[in-house]
């Protein structure tokens, strides 16, 4: 369990094979699966900032929770992206609908929510 | 500084506590030679020594300065003698170690370096010290602040993090500081003949306490004023401070926090100071309106608090009626009362008033009903929707555990499916970084999987954990609207004649192993005193205890032939005990 400190000062690039590591490290280990996947997305979700920075200059996901994230990209009107990264993240709908509802009227998309 | 808040007129008489614990204090800062002292202390120690000795007092002493320890150097002004009073905290080591090195360097020989720890000093510290080199460059003492009595029934070692200690790190100092605080009683109250107790944490107590009494030279002779100690582990308990307390002063904690008997008031209700800090206010008996509500359910606070309004407002309106000389001086005489009196009253109806709002609201009224249900062992096997929108809300994270947590243990743990489910809910929701709060929940037995079927309806039935409403204001039941607290029933069946045997099938369903020790008594009681007083226990929480078990002893004290003080490692409520566990980003 110490791996986890490890990666939290690091670079992106650096995080990201740190959590990897972490994730084997946790399926070799059998009581963590849990564990083991839940890094493994952390993972995932930190590669897929990457890519969302990228594509919104200025914006900043980084480290933030997945909720967060799919609130900021709802909130940029991308609903396609947002799509993509429940399925990605397989979010209950439950969570998804509030996600959304939420940042949809915060971003006064009020089409949007009338679509629902 | 007036200290009638300690003194009752039954049971022991902390007021003594204090008076030898202040004394203890002067001495060793008397004994400090030089005429110009300054006091660096610990910031989380300064309300704690403002309750024991007043400044001037220490002024007289030869303190002229005071600071709180920073990491970063003493003003260049500072006079020649330092004493240092810290807890026994290796972190806090290096800070004052760059204060010594900076001091004698820039005036060799000049300034003297005391460092008092408080309660003990550890070997960690110590060797901590010479790690940095200025371990024979200070003198060292130890001043034995073990229990800080709060009130006249009520005292705590103000340790915070004493549950995670014991339960996360398997540190047991605070333990070891607890059978400290036991000793110091008894030197003052005299041995107590019998200790019970429940829990890993107790057993550990009870057996130093043997030790130490072992190792004492002289026998104790002042006569026994305590006929029995109940020791409590809290991880025996972990159902207890998951629940809302629905006490007036339990509410104060849980909304407002309160420490070491202060509040800030939040600013709605009084506004800033002019340095821009929030207005504290102190709460404990001497103010006589507290006394009375602290402990009732908060739906009947209202009702007192208007009666009393109106009251107050007849008093008042006797200066109309007052016609001779005589009844004006009668009237005058009591204007003073009467002022401090509206004064309290306009403050708790405007707290009371702050708590309403909260307590009204849909999120907390959601949350006390899924608790409820959890307590009456309904719905625990399956994921609970009202945690469920908590976390789609995106809710304070302590809320949630708190719920989750209480469903993990009135279930015996949960399920694969749902445990796992939350897990990911709440990682998702609030962060990858939280995997190890809820592995450091899981350390400390609050979150887990279901490793075995749940006892908990059998100790719920054994132990009449739940009350219909309409008794639950004759019982102990009353300060949880309907649940009574788990840790004051077992100490109801422990104060009985048989001790705990009636329910020893129970105990054993609970975590910890319990026992009863007796221990040696040369001083008889005094002849006078074995009849007139009543037996007195004291319950000592191990891992903290909350405002709303305090309640239910004080009514198990006004109701029963019993008296019981209580002594706690610290205050806590769900909030605070979650919040050590809670993984902060660096």
């Amino acid at each position: 369990l110490d791996i986890i400190e490890a990666f939290e000062d690091k670079s992106v690039d650096g995080r990201i094979q740190t959590l990897k590591k972490a994730a084997r490290n946790f399926t070799n280990a059998r009581e963590y699966t849990f564990q083991a996947k839940a890094t493994e997305e952390q993972a995932a979700l930190l590669t897929a900032q990457k890519i969302l920075e990228k594509r919104y200059p200025g914006e900043e996901f980084m480290n933030l929770p997945l909720g967060d994230s799919l609130y900021r990209i709802i909130l940029a009107g991308d609903q396609d992206q947002a799509n993509k990264l429940r399925k990605d993240f397989k979010v209950p709908d439950k969570r998804f609908w509030w996600i959304k509802v939420k940042a949809l009227a915060d971003a006064n998309n009020f089409s949007e929510l009338e679509r629902f | 500084m007036k200290h009638s808040h300690l003194q009752s007129g039954s049971g022991v008489n902390l007021a003594m506590l204090r008076d030898s614990i202040r004394k203890q204090l002067l001495d060793r800062i008397s004994n400090v030679e030089g005429l110009s002292k300054a006091l660096v202390i610990e910031k989380g120690l300064i309300s704690i020594l403002g309750s024991v000795a007043e400044f001037s007092a220490l002024k007289e002493r030869g303190i002229e300065r005071m600071f709180p320890l920073e990491d970063g150097p003493l003003p260049a002004q500072c006079p020649q003698q330092i004493i240092y009073l810290i807890r026994p905290r290796a972190h806090l080591i290096p800070w004052l170690a760059k204060q010594i090195r900076a001091q004698s360097q820039s005036n060799p020989g000049h300034y003297e370096h005391h460092i008092f720890f408080t309660p003990r000093m550890t070997m960690i510290c110590e060797r901590a010290l010479k790690n940095e080199g200025v371990y024979g460059n200070c003198m060292l003492g130890e001043f034995h602040l073990h229990l800080v009595p709060l009130d006249s029934d009520l005292m705590s070692m103000e340790l915070p993090t004493s549950f995670n200690d014991i339960n996360l790190y398997g540190d047991n100092t605070s333990l070891f500081f607890a059978a400290h605080g036991v000793m110091q009683l008894q030197q003052l109250f005299g041995v107590i003949p019998r200790i019970t107790g429940k829990g890993e944490a107790a057993k550990h107590v009870a057996s130093m306490l043997l030790q130490m009494r072992k190792e004492q030279s002289e026998p104790l002779t002042v006569s026994p004023q305590m006929d029995s100690i109940i020791l409590l582990d809290r991880a025996s308990d972990l159902i207890t401070p998951l629940c809302s307390q629905l006490t007036y002063e339990g509410l104060i904690d849980e909304l407002f926090g309160i420490n070491n008997n202060l509040i800030e008031l939040p600013q709605n209700i009084a506004p800033l100071q002019p340095n821009g800090k929030p207005v504290k206010v102190e709460l404990n008996s001497g103010d006589k309106l507290f006394s009375e509500i602290r402990d009732m359910n908060f739906s009947q606070v209202g009702v007192l608090l208007s009666t009393r309004a109106r009251n107050l407002s007849k008093e008042y309106d006797e200066r109309h009626s007052a016609k001779t000389v005589s009844q004006i001086k009668q009237f005058t005489s009591k204007l003073k009362r009467l002022q401090e009196e509206q004064a309290s009253l306009r403050m708790h109806t405007d707290i009371a008033g702050d708590i309403m709002l909260t307590a009204r609201d849909e999120s907390f009224m959601g949350c006390l009903e899924t608790e409820q249900n959890f307590l009456l062992g309904e719905g625990t096997d399956k994921s609970c929707e009202h945690i469920e929108s908590c976390i789609c809300r995106k809710d304070p994270l302590f809320k949630v555990l708190r719920l989750v947590c209480l469903q993990s243990i009135v279930n015996g743990g949960l399920k694969h499916k749902i445990f796992d489910f939350y897990r990911r809910e709440i990682l998702q929701t609030y962060g990858f970084e939280h995997l190890l709060t809820l592995t450091n929940l899981e350390k400390a037995g609050l979150f887990k999987l279901q490793d075995a079927r749940s006892n908990y309806s059998s100790v719920k039935k054994n132990l009449k954990l739940i009350v219909e409403e309409e008794e639950s204001d004759n019982d102990i039941s009353n300060v949880y609207s309907g649940y009574a607290p788990l840790s004051i029933r077992l100490v109801q069946h422990f104060s009985k004649p048989g001790g705990y045997r009636a329910i020893e099938e129970i105990l054993r369903l609970l975590p910890g192993p319990h026992f009863e020790y007796k221990q040696e008594t040369v001083a008889k009681p005094k002849a006078e005193d074995a009849n007139s007083r009543r037996p007195t226990t004291l319950v000592f929480f191990l891992g903290g205890c909350t405002f709303a078990e305090v309640s239910a002893l004080r009514w198990l004290t006004r109701t029963t032939g019993h008296e019981y003080t209580i002594a706690t490692t610290n205050m806590v409520n769900g909030r605070t005990m979650l919040e050590g566990l809670v993984h902060k980003l660096s």
